[in-house]
């Protein structure tokens, strides 16, 4: 716990609050993966593939079923990921770089773009034991999962969704793994107010 | 003044969907898809033997040996049609004239003086280069360049329009060798990493200039825009013994590995076609610095030898290497 007079005492002058900040909850997703990814293989410090997400079987969804953000009062957003391609780097220290971009088309119709990067821990020896694929990492019935946090930015041209253009988001992402392979990412998005 | 040589690798041709996301705060957002298109027997990405060959035909010729040569033709003739372009090459029987930068051209004026037939050439490029080809299957941990013929597994770029009429592209393509539908996964894949920036609105007659204008022109795809992207690209390399089959499992999978270890440029034009849509040709070509790394202390022969293959490189000297 931070004793911020005390602090105040022993640095006078500087500065020994942190800045405010909250998150305000904007909508989730669920992405399902297609489960042959494009294996570019080895490149130097890891390995590179690319995954792609099933078109018209991944949903996004105000969890609580609002029909308006919560505080702010602008519309919810609801409607199916049309398009999601995730291009991941696992590097051979079992840490995994991505980039990744996503179109939701609301259920109005109207298109929202994302994009963002991830960062994800794999493991202790996690590298190894995915890509050499010997003690494949979850099962049908139990899948292992992984969590991790990502900063995406949404774009979009309409005047609905315009107030998602200004946000800096926090998005909550859990990943399921089952014989190794990725199979589906929850996301929950906020937005950092 | 130094010379950069822009090297022929490969060609891309493909159609190119967009969708226009709308107008946002940075300007329009257009959704551009690359869009495997499929010519006769051209392939969506394939490779030109005569460019190839004028670009990287000294190289090949040093690396290929004469046995090589004659097993490719199996005959005087087309050993000595192959003699043709390599002389081409040289820059003639003298060998003191500069690498011409179109090989096309110094074939067409051969035709003319030797009534060569140019498929025939074409037949021997080509039959040259697959002879090369299998033999570095057995023969060479690293192959030299040999083209890539394949299609585009995907390809997507998320384009802005600025308020400029300049478009900006990000894009990010997979190509595979294989085939198009690969269900086996047998193809080596390539990732692409494609930006840059192109005047929409250059030569254009309206003043001052316009978004709306800009995204007309787009939409209408008005005429030809040329290009010139910056590609960065990644190609498998050796794999861990200990990997499994889906890290492992492509054949010729360092064939590509050049592409990893440079920079690239993609050069050619978005073209509005009435059957087609719009389309993009480009010329994937390595763009090669002048100079050879000299280490520090290192004498000044070696700077010496180091200047001259740097000659050689931009076909100024043409040494005794065929």
């Amino acid at each position: 716990m931070i004793d911020a007079a005390r602090l105040q005492r022993l640095h006078p002058g500087k500065r020994s609050t942190l800045q405010d900040r909250t998150l305000l909850y904007l909508f989730s997703y669920d992405v399902e993966v297609e489960t042959d990814p494009q294996t570019i293989g080895f490149f130097p410090g890891g390995v590179r593939f690319n995954m792609v997400a099933r078109p018209n079987q991944s949903r996004a969804y105000n969890v609580m079923r609002d029909r308006t953000v919560a505080g702010i009062g602008v519309p919810a957003i609801s409607g199916a990921l049309e398009w999601g391609s995730d291009w991941i780097y696992w590097r051979e220290d079992d840490v995994e770089f991505s980039q990744v971009r996503l179109s939701i088309t609301t259920d109005e119709g109207e298109r929202i773009q994302g994009y963002y990067p991830v960062i994800a821990y794999l493991g202790l020896g996690g590298f190894r034991r995915l890509v050499s694929e010997k003690d494949k990492v979850g099962r049908e019935d139990s899948p292992v999962e992984g969590r991790f946090i990502t900063t995406p930015r949404f774009e979009t041209a309409s005047p609905t969704y315009a107030w998602i253009n200004d946000l800096q988001c926090v998005g909550f992402g859990r990943l399921q793994l089952v014989r190794s392979e990725f199979r589906r990412l929850s996301y929950d998005v906020y937005g950092l107010t | 003044m130094h010379t950069v040589n822009l090297k022929y690798m490969f060609s891309i041709s493909a159609g190119l969907p967009s969708h226009v996301l709308g107008r946002t705060p940075a300007g329009y957002r257009i959704d551009v898809e690359y869009r495997s298109i499929e010519t006769g027997l051209r392939k969506s990405v394939s490779t030109n033997a005569y460019k190839l060959l004028a670009a990287w035909g000294l190289e090949l010729g040093a690396w290929a040996r004469e046995d090589i040569r004659k097993d490719a033709f199996q005959s005087d003739k087309g050993i000595g049609a192959f003699a043709g372009v390599l002389d081409a090459l040289k820059g003639g029987p003298a060998g003191d004239a500069p690498v011409p930068a179109k090989l096309e051209d110094l074939l067409v004026r051969k035709i003319t003086t030797d009534q060569e037939p140019l498929e025939a050439l074409k037949r021997d490029a080509e039959k040259f280069l697959a002879a090369v080809r299998d033999f570095s299957k057995e023969n060479a941990d690293y192959p030299p360049w040999l083209g890539l013929e394949g299609h585009i597994l995907s390809g997507v770029d998320w384009s802005l329009l600025r308020s400029d009429g300049v478009i900006e592209f990000d894009g990010q393509l997979t190509i595979t060798d294989g085939l198009l539908n690969d269900k086996k996964g047998e193809g080596v894949l390539v990732n692409a990493r494609t930006s840059g920036a192109v005047d929409l609105v250059a030569n254009d007659a309206e003043r001052p200039y316009s978004i709306e204008h800009a995204m007309d022109l787009w939409l209408r795809a008005a005429g030809d825009v040329p290009v010139a992207l910056n590609i960065k690209f990644e190609a498998p390399q050796e794999s861990e013994p200990w990997a499994s089959k889906k890290y492992t499992r492509r054949k010729g999978q360092l064939k590509y590995v050049m592409l990893s270890r440079g920079q690239f440029v993609g050069c050619g034009t978005i073209k509005s076609l009435q059957k087609q849509g719009t389309t993009i040709e480009l010329e994937v070509f390595q763009v090669v610095a002048p100079g050879k790394v000299v280490r520090p202390g290192e004498d000044d022969a070696k700077r010496a030898a180091a200047d001259n293959l740097n000659k050689l490189a931009t076909g100024k000297l043409v040494g005794s290497l065929l």
